[in-house]
């Protein structure tokens, strides 16, 4: 045991601590990118989930199994910037069902602590509202007519709208160095195929 | 003992490594799949939608009874069509799409809309301008261009091959529902097919002695639901009124007067369709209006009436000269095969009158109907003789049609239907 030994530890502290710090380093770097690919992917599997069923319902504007109740001036009910009424046979069973999106207030989610996120609501008929996303921070709805201009909301009872355009954005609840993950998918136009008139 | 250590700790962290890196892998592999499920979702349904404008398409320009042979390879996917025929002018068109393991349906009925659809529908202007204190009541189809001038006003959607031609910068005319482009769809139909049904379950008149000489008909309804008519074969006299119900008379609502013309007035209480024929003849296929011709329950205070009228003219309808006449009414769809609505010798009325029109107006071109001067105090045109019309669509005739009324040529969705996607679990 003599100064060599003493230098041997020495040395090996010091680089042991070196990698350590190294490790840890990379240990605070791979946990980092490991939350935000969690929270990424969680935000683009609620965009997906929103998305398909707003390309769904969307679509299915206007219409009606029995044909024959098909009017052109009576689907778009109610419509602003982000909330929209519309009949549309969802279940195809032949009759109207009256399909309600809206958007709650941030106070619906004052407890996370994302302070822009809301509520995404979607309502049949008189039914117990169902939650669409409840990560949104961002959802829009433009519409236009036949002509693709646009027509300065709200709608009522509007036959002049052709086409509506929809966009929304998803934030994560929770952030990573203030940073939230978010998604965003937007719809130029959404052709409301059966509120085209031919 | 340091190596030792180091070593220790380089396994622990790799292994600790390993597992944060399969995480990320796991994340970035969910991430993946959802993303391909939507993309794979979107293209089906791209491909979905496709099929139908194949199916359209084929529909449209190869033959009314295309049958679709299946299946359809699209962009690295498979669309499967199937055509049905739910009732008469109707077509159901499902289209399923596969593509990368994902499935849409979309299914499409696609009707022959009526001309009846129509509040207005020309194949030309000619010279004649929509103006000011015109207003057009329910859709408005012309195969040319629209021509404006002053303020026009058109309530329903307007579609023209051509395009909207102002005839100076003060002409502003109002589109409430917009216009747009679309393609050309002639006022043209044969009536062949009228022909048979008429005589399988309606009413012909002609000369049925083979001399091939022209019908004229006369025709009065009824607000009891009968009508009183006679008729006259060539030259001859006119036979004796008789009056019969007019479902006995035209079961299935369907008047064919083959090379002849059929003069109409009165309140019909009923369905039917009034054909003229020509068959070469230039002073056949016209139907005269002689006066006023209404429902017996009026749609304008009753929406529900039932009572429906179709005038269909291989040439022209006509309103005959008569000074003593005055206002009138006139509910019907009206189809003018090479002419429009024509008032005779209008310049010659001693004053202006109104004619009040509810239904449609389908011609080969647009008719002038009255005399105008300009007002210097009203500052603008006014008619002085003749009849300025006062026109409204028979919204009825978004769902229904006089019967055996003729159908524009193509096809044309009227409701698509969806399918619902099964969304898989990602987490």
């Amino acid at each position: 045991m003599g100064y060599s030994t003493l230098i041997d530890v020495l040395g090996s502290a010091i680089i042991g601590g070196l990698l350590l710090m190294n490790l840890l380093r990379l240990n605070a770097t791979v946990v980092e990118n490991e939350t935000h690919f969690s929270h990424d992917k969680s935000a683009q599997i609620d965009v997906v989930l929103i998305a398909t069923l707003i390309d769904r319902d969307f679509n299915l504007m206007g219409y009606c199994g029995d044909h024959s109740l098909i009017t052109s001036d009576s689907t778009l009910s109610y419509g602003d910037s982000t909330s929209i009424r519309f009949f549309a046979d969802i279940d195809n069973n032949g009759s109207y069902d009256d399909v309600y999106y809206y958007l709650s207030d941030t106070s619906a989610l004052s407890h996370t602590p994302n302070p822009r996120d809301r509520i995404l609501y979607r309502q049949i008929n008189s039914g117990t509202p169902q939650i669409v996303g409840n990560n949104i921070t961002e959802f829009s709805l433009v519409y236009l007519d036949g002509l693709r201009n646009e027509i300065t909301p709200p709608v009522v009872y509007n036959p002049n709208v052709n086409f509506v355009k929809v966009a929304f954005k998803v934030e994560d609840p929770f952030a990573y160095d203030d940073n939230y993950a978010q998604a965003v998918w937007r719809r130029l136009t959404v052709t409301t195929k059966n509120l085209v008139k031919q | 003992m340091g190596g030792k250590i180091a070593l220790i700790l380089v396994l622990g962290f790799g292994s600790l490594f390993a597992v944060f890196g399969l995480k990320m892998l796991e994340s970035q592999n969910v991430a993946v799949d959802n993303y391909a499920f939507y993309f794979n979702k979107s293209q089906a349904n791209y491909l979905a939608t496709s099929g139908v404008h194949i199916a359209l398409t084929n529909l449209n320009q190869i033959s009314h009874t295309w049958t679709p042979t299946n299946p359809y390879p699209i962009a690295g996917g498979d669309v499967y069509l199937a055509v049905n025929t739910p009732s008469y002018g109707m077509r159901t068109i499902r289209s399923v799409a596969h593509y990368n393991g994902r499935t849409d349906t979309v299914i499409v009925t696609a009707k022959q809309k009526s001309f009846a659809e129509y509040g207005n529908y020309y194949q030309v202007f000619n010279n004649v301008w929509a103006a000011t204190g015109d207003t057009f009541s329910g859709k408005f189809h012309a195969n040319d261009w629209i021509q404006c001038y002053g303020d026009p006003i058109f309530l329903g959607q307007v579609t023209t091959t051509r395009g909207v031609k102002l005839y100076d910068k003060n002409s502003f005319p109002e589109f409430h529902e917009g216009w747009k482009l679309q393609s050309s769809d002639p006022v043209q139909f044969d009536t062949t097919s009228m022909r048979l049904a008429a005589f399988s379950g309606g009413k012909v008149f002609r000369d049925s002695t083979g001399a091939n000489r022209r019908t004229d008909v006369k025709m009065t309804f009824n607000s009891d639901g009968t009508v009183t008519y006679s008729y006259k074969i060539g030259s001859g006299s006119w036979s004796a009124d008789e009056i019969v119900n007019l479902s006995a008379l035209a079961p299935n609502g369907l008047i064919y007067v083959e090379k002849g013309n059929v003069y109409i007035q009165g309140t019909i209480n009923g369905q039917a369709t009034i054909v003229t024929s020509h068959r070469g003849d230039s002073n056949a296929g016209i139907v005269y209006v002689d006066n006023t011709m209404q429902y017996a329950s009026d749609p304008n205070i009753n929406p529900s009436s039932t009572d429906l009228l179709g005038l269909v003219a291989e040439r022209r309808i006509e309103i005959p000269f008569d000074a003593s006449r005055g206002d009138f009414k006139l509910q019907a769809a009206m189809f003018s095969m090479n002419g429009g609505l024509t008032v005779k010798n209008y310049a010659s009325y001693p004053a202006a009158y109104k004619m009040d029109i509810l239904g449609s107006i389908i011609g080969r071109n647009v008719e002038a109907t009255a005399k105008y001067v300009w007002n210097g105090t009203l500052k603008k045109y006014v008619p002085t003789n003749g009849y300025s019309y006062i026109h409204r669509y028979d919204k009825r005739f978004d769902l229904t049609a006089p019967p055996f009324f003729p159908k524009l040529r193509i096809f044309v969705p009227i409701a698509w239907y969806q399918g619902q996607v099964q969304i898989p679990a990602f987490y």
